[in-house]
C-alpha cells in the first residue's frame, strides 16, 4: 500500500492530463467503475451488463512511454521477452496458446489472460493476488519465468538507454525509480481498453447491432445464470467464484496443479481451493484456449462446461449457439480497429 | 541607555519574539478547516459504509443484478480511510482497527458475492424445475409428491424470506423426503435430483449467506470502528483545542509583554530624550556663560584653530574668518621660551589638563596676559581629538599688579625713609628730653639749692615775706623736678622692647601696697588684692602700671576715714585697681588720660599728671585697653585689659595717642 505525500501532479494521483484529481492511481478501477455504474446506468438501468466508456482520461505520455516498454525485450533477463510476446496485442491481448512458454523454454504454469481491459478487473491475475495494475507488473518484472528482473536490473536497464532515460527525466523531473517505471507501465495498460463492441452499441441504444440470435443468446445468458457471474462492466471480472460448482472440476493431469489452486494460493483458506476471479468475457470469442488451464479450445466447449459444471445444468445445443452468438457479440475495437486474432474460435 | 541595556532588550525581544512565533504555531496548529476535513472524511466513511450495506441488501434481494457498485464502494473506502490516516495522524490505531474490520469485511464480501450468485441461479433453476414437474403435466406424479414438490417452492421462498431455524428444517426434511422418492419416469427422476441438488444447494448457500451476513453486519462490522475513531479523534481535538487555547493565552500574554517591553524601551527613550534636551539647553546655557565670560578657542591635534568665540575675536581683534583653519602660533606673543611652549605641548599630548599664565599676540600687536586652561578632549581610544582652550584675560590685573608691586616698593622705600626720619627723630628727641632733664636739673638744682641756702643761712635776714618767697622758689623748683622725673620717666616708656612675660600682678600689687604702707605707716587703708592676678606684659611696664594707679588709688582715697583698695580682676579678664576714693567729674574723663591734663588742684592733691598717661601709653603698647568708671566719693575703678597675644600693630600704637 502506498501512501503517498507527494504533490498532487505526482505519479501517485490520478493524473488526466490537464486534470489533476487527489485519488491514488490504484483507485482509479474503483471510479471508472463508479463513473460507469451511474450514467450508464440511467440508460439502461437495471442491466446487469454496462457498456465500455469509449475513452479513458490518461496521461498520453505517459502511455506512450509505457507502450515503448511494454513491447521492449530488452526488459528481461533473456533479452528477449517482452510483455507484448504473451500479450499480443494483435491477438486480442493474448497469445492463443494454452500456455505460454516462459523465459526457459517452458511452459507457463497457467493460461495467460488478455492484457485487453484488465483496468476494469477487481483483481489482477486468475489467483486475484493484486488489487493494481502496478502491483502485477512489479510481480511479473520479477518472475523468473517472465522478465525474471531484479529493481537494480531494471533500472540499469532503462538507465543505459538513453531515450528512456531522457524521457523518465522529462516526465517526471526526479531521478530514475522504480516507481515511475511501473507507473508508466500501468497507465499504458489502463489505456488497452475495447469500446464499441456490438452488445456494447446495443446497450447504448443502437437495437440493430446486434442479430436477433446474439440478443436470443444474451436473454439465454441471463435465463441460466451466467450473468450471475459474468455481468457488470466488464462481462466478469469483478468475483471470485469457485470452479466446480455442481460438479466437480477434473484436472486433466487427474491431480490439483499449484495453479489450479487459485486464490487458496492468496488467502490460504482451505475453502478458497479452485476459487478464481471470474473472467471478463469481453473479446472471449478472441481470447481462446479458455479456463485458468487453457484446457478448453472452443466456446462451444466451454459454454458447455460452465452450464455442467457451474449451473448444474445441461445445456442444449441450440441454446449453446445463441449463447455463442451472444459472446461473440462481445468482440470490441482498440483504437477504432476491430480486435481480430489468428486462429481465432470462430 | 547602556550597551548593556541595550543588549539585554535585545536579547528579551528576541527571545519574547521567538516565543510569540513557537506560541502562533502551536496555536494555529489546530486547524479548522482541517478538523472539518477530517470530521468530513469520517462521514464520508460512515456513507460509505451505509452505502456498502445498501449495496450488499439490494444485491440479496435481487435489485442489483452487479457487483461493480459493491466494488466500488469498497475501494472508495479504502482511499477514504488512506485519506483520513494521512489527515489525522494521531487517529492511525484506530485507523488500523477499521483496517482489520474492513480485511474480514471484505473476505466476508467476496463470500457473499460468490454464494449470492450461486444461489441466485439455483433458485431461478429450481422455480423452473419444480414448476416442470407440477404443472406441466409431462411427469405422472402422486398427488402426495406433487404437494411435496410445491410445497419445496413455498419452503425455499419462507426459507429466503424468513430464515428461521424450522424454516431450514422443514427445507431440509422435505428435501430428504423427496430423495426417498422413487420415479420410473427417468426423466422425471432426473429432475427431482436436479430439485434436490439444486435445494440443498439453496439450503447451503442460503445458510452461508446469512451467517455471512450477520458477520458482516453485527459482528465485524465497520461501524464500531469507525465511531471508535470518531470519538478518539475528538477526544484528541479537545485536548489539542485547549491546549491551543494555551497556547493563545500565553500568545497574548507574550504578546502584552512585548507590548510593555516596547513601552517601557519608548518611555526610556522618551526620558533619555528629555535628559538630552535639557541637558543641552544646559550646556547651551553653560556655554553662553563661558562664552560671556571666557575667551574659547578650539583647535584640532595639530593646533589649527577650529572654533572661536566672539570673546575671542573681540580679545585678539581678529574676524572669525580670519582665525578659523590658521594655525594658533599665528598669535604667538613672543615672550615665552621655547622650553615654555615644549612644555605646554607635552603636558596636553599626554592627555593632561594644561595651566599656566602665557602672553598672546592680537592683531594690533599687542601682547595680553591670559590665564589660560587648555584641556584636551580624548576620543574612545585616549587619543587627543581637539585641544579646547579657556582664557581669561587678565592683562588689566597684570597691569594694575605690577604697579602695585611699584607701589609697594615706593612705600617700602618710603617707610624706610620715613622710619629713618622717624627714629633719626625719635633719637633727637630723646637725646632732648635727656638733655632737656639732664640739664634742666642742673640750674634746678641751683635754683633749689641757692634758694635753701638763702633759707638755711639768710633766715634771720629775712622777714616772713622774704622767708615765704624763697619757701614758694623752693617749692616750685621741686615740683619742676618731680614733673620733669614723670616727663623723662614717660619718655622712657615709649623706648626700649617689649619684653613679654608671663607675670603675677598680684604679687606686684602686694609689693607695691607695702611700699606705700611702709611710706604712710599711720594711715590704715583696707586692702584687697585677689591674688594669682597672671598677665602677659613686660614686667617693668606692668609694674609702672600698677605703681601708678595703685598711688593714685592710695593719694585719693586719703582723705576718706575707711579707706579702701582693691585689686582684682573681672570676667572679661579685665584686672582693676579700685578705690572709695573722691574720684572725679566723669564730666572730664577724656582729659584723664593726657599728660599733664590734672582734675583735682595740687593744694588737694599733688601730682605730675602723667601717671594715667603712662598707664594709658603702656597698656597701649601692649595692644590693650584702659578704662574707668566713677561715681565720686563711692567708688573709683580702673579696668585694664591686656589681650594675650601681642597684636600690637602701628596703627594700634598710633591710637593710643
Amino acid at each position: 500500500m502506498w501512501v503517498c505525500r507527494q504533490p498532487l501532479y505526482s505519479i501517485n494521483y490520478i493524473n488526466l492530463g490537464s486534470i489533476h484529481l487527489p485519488i491514488p492511481r490504484r483507485y482509479a478501477l474503483g471510479i471508472i467503475l463508479l463513473l460507469a455504474c451511474l450514467p450508464a446506468n440511467a440508460q439502461y438501468p437495471g442491466e446487469p451488463i454496462q457498456p465500455l466508456p469509449l475513452e479513458l482520461e490518461l496521461n498520453a505520455d505517459w502511455v506512450r512511454l509505457g507502450e515503448q516498454l511494454f513491447h521492449d525485450p530488452r526488459l528481461s533477463s533473456s533479452g528477449a521477452m517482452a510483455c507484448a510476446n504473451c500479450h499480443q496485442l494483435n491477438q486480442a491481448g493474448t497469445d492463443g496458446m494454452a500456455r505460454s512458454i516462459t523465459n526457459d523454454g517452458s511452459p507457463d504454469l497457467i493460461n495467460t489472460p488478455s492484457i485487453f481491459n484488465v483496468v476494469f478487473n477487481f483483481r489482477q491475475t486468475w489467483r486475484g493476488a493484486f488489487k493494481t495494475l502496478e502491483e502485477q507488473a512489479e510481480a511479473d518484472l520479477h518472475n523468473p519465468r517472465h522478465a525474471n528482473l531484479s529493481w537494480p536490473e531494471i533500472l540499469a536497464i532503462i538507465n543505459s538507454i538513453p531515450d528512456y532515460l531522457a524521457e523518465f527525466e522529462r516526465l517526471f523531473a526526479d531521478n530514475l525509480q522504480a516507481k515511475y517505471v511501473l507507473t508508466v507501465i500501468a497507465e499504458y495498460e489502463r489505456s488497452l481498453i475495447t469500446p464499441n463492441a456490438p452488445f456494447d452499441r446495443y446497450l447504448r441504444g443502437e437495437t440493430g447491432a446486434i442479430t436477433e440470435l446474439q440478443r436470443e443468446g444474451y436473454m439465454l445468458f441471463k435465463a441460466y445464470g451466467c450473468i450471475s457471474c459474468h455481468q457488470g462492466i466488464n462481462v466478469g471480472g469483478n468475483l471470485f467464484q469457485r470452479i466446480g460448482i455442481f460438479a466437480e472440476y477434473k484436472p486433466l493431469s487427474g491431480q490439483l496443479s499449484k495453479a489450479d489452486l487459485g486464490l487458496f494460493n492468496v488467502s490460504g483458506r482451505e475453502q478458497d481451493k479452485l476459487v478464481f476471479k471470474v473472467p471478463s468475457l469481453r473479446n472471449v470469442a478472441l481470447t481462446g484456449p479458455y479456463l485458468h488451464s487453457g484446457e478448453i479450445t472452443s466456446l462451444d466447449e466451454v459454454v458447455s462446461l460452465m452450464g455442467r459444471l457451474q449451473l448444474g445444468r445441461a445445456i442444449p445445443d441450440k441454446d449453446i449457439i445463441r449463447i455463442v452468438a451472444f459472446l461473440e457479440s462481445l468482440t470490441g475495437e482498440y483504437r477504432g480497429v476491430p480486435l481480430t486474432a489468428m486462429d481465432a474460435n470462430q | 541607555m547602556k550597551t548593556r541595556d541595550l543588549i539585554s532588550v535585545l536579547v528579551i525581544s528576541i527571545l519574547l519574539l521567538g516565543a510569540l512565533a513557537y506560541f502562533y504555531d502551536k496555536a494555529t496548529a489546530v486547524d479548522p478547516n482541517n478538523h472539518a476535513t477530517i470530521l468530513r472524511q469520517i462521514e464520508e466513511l460512515q456513507t460509505l459504509d451505509a452505502k456498502l450495506t445498501r449495496d450488499v441488501l439490494l444485491v440479496r434481494s435481487g435489485l442489483l443484478r452487479y457487483y461493480d457498485p459493491i466494488n466500488a464502494t469498497l475501494i472508495s473506502f479504502r482511499q477514504g480511510l488512506d485519506r483520513l490516516r494521512d489527515l489525522s495522524p494521531g487517529t492511525n490505531h484506530e485507523c488500523d482497527r477499521i483496517l482489520e474490520a474492513l480485511d474480514s469485511y471484505e473476505v466476508n464480501l467476496e463470500d457473499f458475492k460468490s454464494s449470492n450468485a450461486v444461489l441466485r441461479n439455483s433458485l431461478m433453476y429450481v422455480t423452473t424445475l419444480i414448476k416442470e414437474m407440477t404443472l406441466d403435466n409431462h411427469v405422472e406424479l402422486e398427488s402426495s409428491s406433487a404437494n411435496l414438490i410445491a410445497g419445496l417452492a413455498t419452503e425455499i421462498m419462507v426459507l429466503q424470506r424468513n430464515p428461521s431455524l424450522e424454516a431450514y428444517q422443514r427445507l431440509n426434511d422435505s428435501l430428504n423426503r423427496l430423495q426417498t422418492l422413487e420415479l420410473a419416469d427417468l426423466r422425471g427422476h432426473a429432475i427431482i435430483d436436479s430439485i434436490i441438488k439444486h435445494g440443498h444447494t439453496i439450503l447451503d448457500k442460503t445458510r452461508s449467506i446469512d451467517q455471512t451476513l450477520s458477520d458482516m453486519f453485527f459482528r465485524s462490522r465497520l461501524r464500531d470502528p469507525i465511531l471508535t475513531l470518531q470519538t478518539q479523534y475528538l477526544k484528541q481535538h479537545a485536548v489539542h483545542e485547549d491546549h491551543a487555547q494555551l497556547f493563545r493565552a500565553a500568545l497574548f500574554v507574550s504578546s502584552v509583554l512585548l507590548l510593555l517591553l516596547v513601552l517601557m524601551v519608548v518611555i526610556r527613550l522618551i526620558r533619555t530624550t528629555q535628559n538630552l534636551q535639557a541637558t543641552i539647553a544646559e550646556l547651551r546655557n553653560q556655554k553662553f556663560a563661558l562664552d560671556e565670560h571666557a575667551i574659547v578657542s578650539i583647535t584640532d591635534p595639530k593646533g589649527d584653530i577650529t572654533y572661536v568665540n566672539d570673546k575671542f575675536c573681540q580679545s585678539m581683534g581678529y574676524e572669525r574668518e580670519e582665525l578659523i583653519g590658521k594655525n594658533h602660533r599665528l598669535l604667538k606673543s613672543g615672550r615665552h621660551t621655547a622650553e615654555f611652549y615644549s612644555q605646554l605641548w607635552s603636558t596636553i599630548l599626554a592627555g593632561q589638563v594644561w595651566h599656566a599664565e602665557m602672553f598672546n599676540r592680537t592683531r594690533q600687536g599687542q601682547s595680553i596676559l591670559l590665564d589660560t586652561t587648555i584641556v584636551p578632549f580624548l576620543d574612545a581610544k585616549g587619543q587627543a581629538r581637539e585641544y579646547v582652550a579657556i582664557r581669561t584675560d587678565i592683562t588689566a590685573r597684570y597691569k594694575a599688579e605690577v604697579e602695585l608691586s611699584a607701589y609697594r616698593d615706593r612705600l617700602q622705600d618710603l617707610v624706610e625713609e620715613r622710619t629713618a626720619e622717624l627714629s633719626a627723630s625719635n633719637r633727637e628727641l630723646e637725646s632732648f628730653s635727656y638733655s632737656v632733664s639732664h640739664d634742666l636739673r642742673a640750674p634746678l638744682r641751683s635754683i633749689d639749692g641757692f634758694s635753701q641756702a638763702l633759707i638755711d643761712e639768710y633766715q634771720g635776714l629775712l622777714d616772713e615775706k622774704g622767708r615765704d618767697y624763697l619757701d614758694r622758689i623752693s617749692k616750685a623748683a621741686q615740683r619742676m623736678g618731680t614733673l620733669i622725673d614723670g616727663l623723662l620717666v614717660l619718655s622712657r616708656v615709649t623706648r626700649g622692647d617689649l619684653q613679654r612675660q608671663r607675670i603675677n600682678l598680684s604679687a606686684i600689687a602686694e609689693e607695691i601696697i607695702t611700699t606705700l604702707q611702709t611710706s604712710e605707716q599711720d594711715r590704715t587703708v583696707e586692702v584687697s588684692i585677689q591674688p594669682d592676678i597672671y598677665v602677659v606684659m613686660d614686667s617693668r611696664l606692668a609694674r609702672l602700671v600698677l605703681e601708678n594707679l595703685l598711688s593714685n588709688a592710695w593719694k585719693f582715697s586719703s582723705k576718706n576715714a575707711h579707706a579702701k583698695i582693691e585689686f582684682a580682676r573681672n570676667e572679661q579678664g579685665e584686672f582693676w585697681v579700685g578705690d572709695n576714693g573722691v574720684g572725679f567729674d566723669t564730666n572730664y574723663v577724656n582729659k584723664l588720660f593726657k599728660p599733664f591734663q590734672r582734675l583735682h588742684h595740687t593744694s588737694e592733691f599733688e601730682g605730675t599728671g602723667i601717671g594715667l598717661a603712662t598707664v594709658q601709653r603702656i597698656v597701649a603698647r601692649h595692644g590693650g585697653t584702659v578704662r574707668v568708671e566713677c561715681e565720686p566719693g563711692v567708688m573709683t575703678r580702673f579696668y585694664v585689659s591686656i589681650p594675650e597675644q601681642s597684636s600690637h600693630t602701628l596703627e594700634a600704637s598710633i591710637r593710643a595717642d
